[in-house]
């Protein structure tokens, strides 16, 4: 009951447990955690390293490729959204910002009434989320700890007398040095990796890190285990060592993006559906100037929100947040070149943000909103998201909101993501009236990966049944992650995922032969 | 087919599905694009891992364009071997990831696809810096989505790392990371033992 890493195989191998489980991040450990309490042997593998906060580097420079997908550099296929999705034993928890939210209960309503959604109730998982906000010690931050840089929007919500409220965050001790992105440093975020990975590993749990999942193994009627590809952690190329696990019950866990292109890779798709409606809360941001010392990279990355836009009738609705800005981050997602960006660099420690997630999936006139996941030819995920008319009007107003808020929480300047600048409320509708929404036009920022197999009721138009997290094809097959929802979620997803795999686990012990 | 083969095939296909970018590549007939006319530079110490010496100085002068001006103080690109750093990056990543790089560096330079879009037959690495800014402007706004995504898609390799360099922090008032081993003797209490929970080496 260890945890492996690919330095630790060194001739390929067969083994058999009660339940595999593939990725190890918000789906997977949780769901682990709940089956080895049951006496469960449970195997998870993981593509992404073993890596520990002893090893955390706190430079962007090594930490992203270390710690994200495709070494930091995951993007939709015409580059117009970069994908910041973790990889590492505990996945997306690692890198993630803490904010904590339970589902909303409306968002569970629409699924119900547009989408066949016959899972459980919001009532349900509240007893879910009291004992995972527990063990994950979910705190509300106080007015007292906001940063500078969270504070100015916190300003500019009271100055236009805009919703706000401060967030909660699964922490246990946290110094607020800012490097939730990066991995903690002090085990202070109670990501998976220092909880429900260790609690399952006490419990019996076999983890394999650096073990990437070709495919799933089927006989026709049921999925009877998966192969895995070992990566060596050094260079993060496939060796020749394959890992096979044998499973009368399989759980895919890999996470939006993943978790499709591995059902795709297997050629689990009876409906064609796989990988369509794929979501991203594509998220912007304002950046304001200030002639006082802001530190934008210093301390936690979020500790406000504002729900003001979030029901904006027929158009697409969004979630005001604060948002970090750090040198790397800066570098990708400002678009001049070396004069004006460096200008705009020079001005860092001066700088404040406010971020939209867009909330996607809510399009009642397009069937296949948001994103779709294919295979490229040598069977890599593939994704790509059109913009449709509700997105870049979505996009317009986020950007209009988010300027207006900085100037309002006193910033001399602000800019958009573009970038178009204003120094009053009043120039912002005149700066913006010619600006384009079109893909690379604007810097669009993916931290949220939700759908592509959308739970549902009917088998022609879902993947997966959302009464058990079953897929439609095998009953012995699951999918326990994010990949599942069949809209965004519409705030930050981790608690959504904690509880529904919490929930879930008790139809995947179900399935397990008596 | 060769793996190389279709791999190449699908990059192109990939970066060039839109409009007018796909005819300009149509009338290049299917062949690999060429590199001619490329200004070589020197190349980094302990070589190249992905890059081919043609690429690595289409990069180079990219990122000399796009990261700041040198000046005191404030370190260039080529100082820094942003492009040098890219390649590196590069070596971790999939065939296809490769592949799709090298080619949209070998767009970017390609006098002919540049003589297709009405701009220019000059290889990128031979305008002048001024004629190089005007042309990353040109595929930054284009109307062509297929320009902004090579602009985009470039552009944020090099500045992000630029920027995530230490001896660019001084530029931009980042401080840098605390002192990891002082700040974790302040918490010591909190932080979670892994060590019981490895696997042995075998044998052992």
């Amino acid at each position: 009951m260890p945890i492996f890493t690919g330095n630790d195989i060194t001739s390929s191998r067969t083994v058999s447990c009660d339940v595999c489980i593939v990725g190890s991040g918000a789906g997977g450990a949780v769901l682990a955690e709940r089956l080895t309490a049951r006496g469960k042997h449970v195997v998870i593998l993981e593509e992404g390293g073993f890596h520990t906060s002893e090893g955390f580097s706190l430079e962007e420079r090594t930490a992203t490729p270390m710690l994200y997908q495709e070494q930091g550099g995951r993007q939709t296929a015409d580059a117009s959204m970069m994908i910041t999705q973790g990889r590492a034993v505990g996945g997306s928890t690692v890198v993630n910002w803490t904010t904590c939210f339970r589902t909303p209960e409306r968002v569970m309503e629409y699924w119900a009434e547009h989408h066949g959604f016959e899972g459980p109730s919001h009532a349900t998982l509240v007893p879910h989320w009291e004992r995972l906000e527990t063990r994950l010690n979910v705190t509300k931050m106080r007015l007292d700890q906001v940063n500078k840089n969270n504070m100015k929007t916190w300003e500019g919500l009271e100055t236009l007398g805009w919703h706000k409220d401060l967030l909660s965050r699964n922490l246990r001790g946290c110094a607020h040095t800012g490097f939730c992105g990066l991995g903690c440093p002090l085990d202070a975020k109670q990501s998976m990796l220092v909880t429900m990975i260790p609690d399952a590993v006490r419990g019996g749990a076999d983890v394999y890190a650096n073990a990437w999942v070709e495919h799933v193994v089927s006989d026709g009627r049921r999925a009877t285990g998966v192969v895995a590809r070992i990566r060596d952690p050094q260079t993060d190329r496939v060796t020749s060592h394959s890992l096979t696990v044998n499973a009368p019950v399989i759980a895919l866990a890999a996470g939006g993006i993943n978790t499709p292109a591995l059902l795709l890779r297997s050629d689990i798709n009876p409906n064609g559906r796989t990988g369509f409606r794929t979501f991203f809360h594509p998220a912007i941001a304002a950046t304001g100037v200030h002639s006082e010392r802001i530190e934008p990279f210093l301390g936690s990355p979020q500790y406000v929100y504002s729900d003001e836009f979030v029901d904006r009738g027929d158009k697409m609705g969004f979630l005001i947040e604060g948002v970090p800005a750090t040198p790397m981050l800066f570098g990708a997602f400002a678009s001049p070149l070396g004069r004006e960006r460096q200008a705009q660099a020079e001005l860092l420690p001066h700088l404040s943000l406010s971020g939209a997630l867009l909330h996607d999936g809510f399009d009642p006139n397009h069937a296949d909103d948001g994103a779709v996941v294919t295979l490229s030819p040598q069977r890599n995920p593939k994704v790509d998201y059109p913009f449709t008319p509700r997105l870049k009007e979505g996009l317009a107003a986020a950007t209009n909101a988010l300027m207006r808020l900085q100037l309002a929480g006193g910033a001399s300047q602000v800019w958009s993501t573009h970038p178009r600048y204003a120094r009053s409320i009043d120039e912002v509708d005149r700066v913006l009236a010619d600006a384009p929404y079109e893909p690379c036009t604007l810097s669009i920022f993916v931290a949220h990966v939700m759908g592509g197999c959308p739970m549902g009721k009917d088998p022609a138009t879902s993947v997966v049944d959302s009464r058990t997290l079953r897929h439609h094809a095998f009953d012995n097959l699951f999918v326990v992650d994010g990949s599942v929802y069949p809209t965004s979620v519409t705030v930050n997803p981790q608690m959504s995922i904690y509880a529904l795999a919490s929930w879930a686990s008790d139809h995947v012990f179900g399935a397990l032969p008596s | 087919m060769t793996p190389n083969a279709s791999t190449s095939r699908f990059s192109r296909r990939t970066l060039l599905r839109s409009g007018l970018a796909g005819v300009a590549f149509a009338a290049l007939g299917g062949g690999a694009i060429a590199l001619r006319g490329t200004r070589l530079r020197a190349l980094p110490a302990g070589g190249l891992k992905v890059l081919s010496p043609q690429e690595y100085a289409v990069l180079a002068a990219i990122a000399d364009r796009v990261c700041p001006q040198p000046r005191p103080g404030v370190p260039g690109a080529s100082a820094l071997d942003i492009a040098g750093i890219a390649d590196g990056l590069f070596a971790r990543a999939s065939d296809e990831a490769k592949e799709g790089v090298k080619t949209a560096l070998r767009i970017f330079e390609n006098g002919l696809t540049g003589a297709l879009f009405f701009e220019r037959i000059t290889p990128f690495t031979a305008l002048s810096p001024e004629d190089q800014d005007r042309t990353l402007e040109a595929f930054r706004h284009s109307k062509v989505a297929i320009r902004r995504t090579l602009y985009r898609a470039l552009s944020s390799v090099v500045a992000s790392l630029y920027y995530g360099h230490p001896d660019a922090w001084p530029s931009v008032g980042y401080p840098g990371p605390p002192d990891k081993l002082a700040l974790r003797a302040a918490y010591p209490e909190q932080i979670v033992d892994f060590g019981p929970l490895r696997a042995r080496p075998q044998g052992g």
